[in-house]
């Protein structure tokens, strides 16, 4: 037997590992985990594994190799998270560009060189995609797909005229927290809001359970609240992922109070905001939006108030002249009442003088009259008989001296 | 009586005069009473206007 020595070996190790790998950098996907993140340092070390079936059938690790972001390169840690809004931790799956090194002392490492944005905006999106359509094939009453848009039971229900009791879900002490309540109170119309606070986690593990605990809670509340904010602010920007899970999106979505959500995210819009009643970016835009609304209605009522104003001017101003009409009509319709009633009798009054005997006399006729009785034709006269003639202003007597007719007159015309 | 019975009233009667359906020696009764029923509904019209000028001063405050 002839040992060597370690360092010979090592050497030995790291002249192979150089020649085959020496100048080379490869692209590999893999897993994180343990990372020791040192931003104040500017560098990184971490574990990638690969998962996968082992030869049992069963979930293990297939493999795991130390890796290192130097100085160098330690941008690439936040440009990959201001890219991907994805939050540079463990238990990830990355698409690396890496190089192998050895050495004596620290062993193999993969130095990570790049990583790939791309990869992991595509799977961030397949994974909300997937969250998605297990949402639509799951509960098609609550969430549906309508001209590409999502439509949920939550954005269907109406709106009250003004929002006044609201259910505020944030979390405790945060800046969320205070700058909603900050722009409500402040807010320059004097608008009122009752604001009851359910506090909880809003990132990290689980947090959407405890989310969704609170909705619970606020669901079976006796308050009747007019919408529920789910405002979130200060955090990190980039742990999002409870407002991206099946849980709280399916809760959102059937929740039977408006969810008017503000969780801060700059980048993209979380499957909550997706499936709320509103999304707006910030918990300052989420008070405003509520005051605006409230705006709108007093707005409303004042242009109300006018036309109700008008209108009354309008029927009063109507109504006025409609009985000045009315009066004006009556004392015409009375004047000539008694202008046709006066004419009436006038008229009567002239036939009746035309018709009088003495006016007949006046204008020249005479009456005869025989034995008293006046005679209108000529043939009951006879010779020698006595007559008198009524004129107009005596009567004489007088006879008959000359008669045309002979005695038998009969058939004569 | 309200301002629309009031009203109502006063335009039959005017209808009546106008085709002379009234004999003449109800006539001046029938304009005794238009005149009340005018007369009245000025009255009624005019409180309506100082009620209406009251909400609208109520109302404009704010």
């Amino acid at each position: 037997m002839n040992p060597i020595r370690l360092s010979d070996l090592a050497f030995t190790v790291e002249a192979i590992l150089e020649e085959a790998f020496e100048g080379r950098t490869m692209w590999v996907v893999a897993e994180t985990s343990d990372i020791k993140n040192y931003p104040d340092r500017n560098y990184c070390f971490l574990t990638l594994i690969e998962r996968g079936d082992g030869p049992t059938g069963r979930q293990e690790t297939l493999a795991k190799l130390e890796a290192c972001i130097w100085r160098r390169n330690y941008h690439i840690v936040r440009d990959f998270e201001r890219a991907t809004g994805v939050a540079f931790a463990r238990n990830i799956q990355l698409l690396l560009r890496i190089s192998v090194s050895f050495n004596a002392v620290y062993g193999l490492r993969l130095e990570i060189q790049q990583i790939d944005h791309s990869y992991t905006l595509g799977k961030v999106e397949r994974e909300r995609q997937a969250i998605l359509d297990a949402l639509l094939r799951d509960h098609p009453t609550l969430i549906w797909q309508q001209d590409g848009q999502y439509i949920t039971a939550n954005q269907l229900l109406p709106r009250p005229s003004v929002w006044q009791r609201l259910a505020l879900i944030t979390a405790p002490g945060s800046d969320g927290l205070r700058d909603f309540r900050h722009e409500l109170q402040h807010n320059t119309f004097g608008y009122q809001f009752e604001v009851d606070e359910y506090l909880t986690q809003v990132q990290g593990n689980g947090a959407e359970k405890a989310i969704c605990a609170q909705l619970d809670r606020i669901r079976q509340s006796p308050l009747p609240y007019d919408a529920v904010v789910m405002v979130r602010g200060g955090g990190s920007q980039l742990d999002f992922g409870s407002f991206d899970t099946y849980l709280l999106g399916e809760a959102v979505a059937g929740f039977p109070i408006p969810v008017l959500t503000g969780i801060g995210h700059e980048r993209n819009i979380s499957i909550t905001d997706l499936l709320g009643h509103c999304s707006v970016k910030t918990p300052t835009k989420a008070a405003a939006f509520l005051i605006e609304h409230n705006r709108q209605f007093e707005e409303n009522c004042l242009l109300l108030r006018d036309r109700l104003i008008e209108a009354s001017r309008q029927a009063m101003q109507v109504a006025g002249e409609h009985l000045r009409a009315d009066t004006e009509r009556l004392r015409f319709v009375a004047y000539n009442y008694l202008k046709n009633k006066n004419a009436e009798l006038t008229e009567k009054a002239v036939t009746i003088r035309y018709l009088d005997p003495s006016n007949v006399l006046q204008r020249g006729y005479a009456f005869v009259i025989k034995q008293g009785r006046i005679i209108t034709k000529a043939e009951n006269i006879q010779i020698a008989d006595r007559l008198q003639i009524k004129m107009y202003d005596k009567t004489i007597d007088v006879t008959v001296d000359n008669w045309p007719y002979t005695h038998d007159i009969s058939g004569s015309v | 009586m309200t301002y629309q019975e009031a009203y109502n009233q006063l335009l039959t009667i005017v209808d009546e005069i106008e085709t002379e359906s009234v004999p003449l020696d109800e006539l001046p009764d029938r304009i005794r009473l238009a005149t009340s029923l005018i007369s009245f509904c000025q009255e009624r019209l005019r409180a309506v206007e100082v009620e209406y000028l009251d909400a609208v001063e109520r109302i404009s405050k704010r």
